[in-house]
């Protein structure tokens, strides 16, 4: 028996084969890639990634009151978050810079609200609100599926 | 015989660049999937590189692609086909070196992991491919694991030019790829958003073809902000024998340094040190 299936790229025509062998099993024979791709981003993929490179250039004391520039952990942070969520479709968060050269990544959608703290510690801080009931506040793990599981919440209706 | 076809016939020198923006190198050979090829013979030859590769990662097998010469009506030009089997990597001790081995795939690859890893050059890491071919070659003959029918060869250099050196936005991208300046610098798109570029070009004596890649992102390794630039060659070689085979590779090499080199303009060849 062939243990394999065949799959023609580029047609617009499949069979289940196709359907089942799939972009899952497709990887490049290079190993370091260019882990966030701008060309074809979503959205707010570009407007975060351009908002947080405006932040970069900002230097000690930015908010006259001591406040300090983004840490590079807070931006490689923020830059992996994005990454992971790349997929997923959001609207475009606000990029806040905080006193501390953190970041906070903001997204609201209907009545939900999500603010997230990247650059501070090995996890990631999280706020969480919606019109039925106090603000949930919280600390999870720094990784694509804890991300995914708060974003989910956020456009889940 | 007219001066500029003199000039063509004579073998010019390749260029040659001190600093390239190389984050990758990756030597492929791909052939006829070995039926008997199990885990249990990746371990085999493992036992037999593991002194040089200490390290090892399984990942999902590459999909069997097939460059055709011509593309079929209706359709793309790559038929693929999916093994089912798994990739094994086996890596050196600081990970800038790994093969990768599956049924129907030999890999090589150098990557800089740090950023600050000097470029081996074509040259050594070649030999180095041949070397361990040559071992994975007698390692089938000796498991009687059947013919090794080569059906494509890919070489490919990932170039990762990080903003700040030679351009600050994309504003700016006509000084380091010739070909990509704006029509008018005061025109209404003079400042993409984000600006990509895809080349696909045929090698000489239907070997295959010649593609170069251009994307804007963020690097895994450090999260710069970089322009990257994939060239790639992929095809078959000649005939089935060994010179055959690494003659394949020195022209797809040729192809790439030379692509490089007429790709990008003359103001980054001076931050990258060619040599005339």
């Amino acid at each position: 028996m062939d243990d394999f299936f065949t799959t023609h790229v580029g047609l617009r025509r499949g069979t289940s084969a196709e359907c089942q062998s799939g972009p899952a099993y497709y990887g490049p024979s290079a190993v370091t890639m260019v882990a966030l791709n701008l060309l074809g981003a979503p959205a707010w993929v570009i407007a975060a990634t351009q908002k947080l490179e405006r932040l970069a250039m900002l230097p000690s004391g930015w908010d006259s009151y001591g406040g300090r520039p983004l840490k590079q952990s807070a931006r490689e942070s923020t830059l992996k978050a994005i990454s992971w969520l790349q997929q997923e479709e959001l609207p475009i968060p606000a990029v806040v810079l905080g006193s501390k050269g953190t970041v906070q990544l903001e997204w609201h959608s209907g009545s939900k609200e999500l603010d997230v703290d990247l650059g501070e510690g090995e996890d990631i801080g999280f706020v969480k609100c919606d019109d039925e009931g106090e603000p949930l506040e919280g600390r999870t793990g720094q990784g694509p599926e804890e991300l995914r599981r708060l974003t989910r919440w956020l456009v889940t209706r | 015989m007219s001066q500029d076809a003199t000039n063509r016939l004579q073998p010019r020198p390749l260029p040659g660049f001190d600093c390239p923006p190389l984050d990758e190198m990756v030597i492929v050979i791909q052939f006829e999937p070995l039926k008997q090829f199990s885990a249990a013979h990746m371990g085999l030859f493992w036992q037999k590189v593991r002194e040089r590769y200490p390290l090892t990662e399984d990942n999902p097998p590459l999909l069997h692609q097939v460059e055709l010469s011509e593309p079929t009506p209706g359709a793309g030009a790559t038929i693929m086909r999916v093994p089912l089997a798994l990739r094994c990597w086996f890596l050196s001790q600081d990970r800038t070196e790994l093969v990768q081995i599956q049924r129907d795939q030999f890999i090589r690859n150098w990557r800089r992991i740090e950023g600050n890893e000097e470029y081996p050059r074509y040259e050594t890491l070649i030999a180095a491919f041949k070397r361990e071919w040559r071992e994975f070659m007698a390692f089938v003959a000796e498991e009687k694991l059947g013919e090794v029918k080569i059906d494509q060869c890919e070489l490919s250099y990932i170039n990762q030019i990080p903003k700040g050196e030679g351009w600050e936005s994309f504003a700016d991208i006509g000084g380091v790829f010739r070909g990509l300046r704006p029509a008018d610098p005061n025109g209404l798109l003079n400042s993409p958003e984000a600006i990509g570029w895809n080349g696909q070009y045929k090698l000489p004596d239907e070997l295959g073809r010649f593609y170069a890649e251009l994307s804007p992102g963020f690097r895994g390794r450090d999260f710069k902000f970089v322009l990257s630039m994939t060239l790639k060659s992929r095809g078959k070689p000649a005939g089935p024998s060994e010179d055959n085979l690494f003659a394949w590779f020195d022209l797809a090499h040729e192809w790439i340094v030379r692509g490089f080199d007429e790709l990008t303009d003359p103001n980054m060849h001076a931050v990258w040190k060619r040599r005339p």
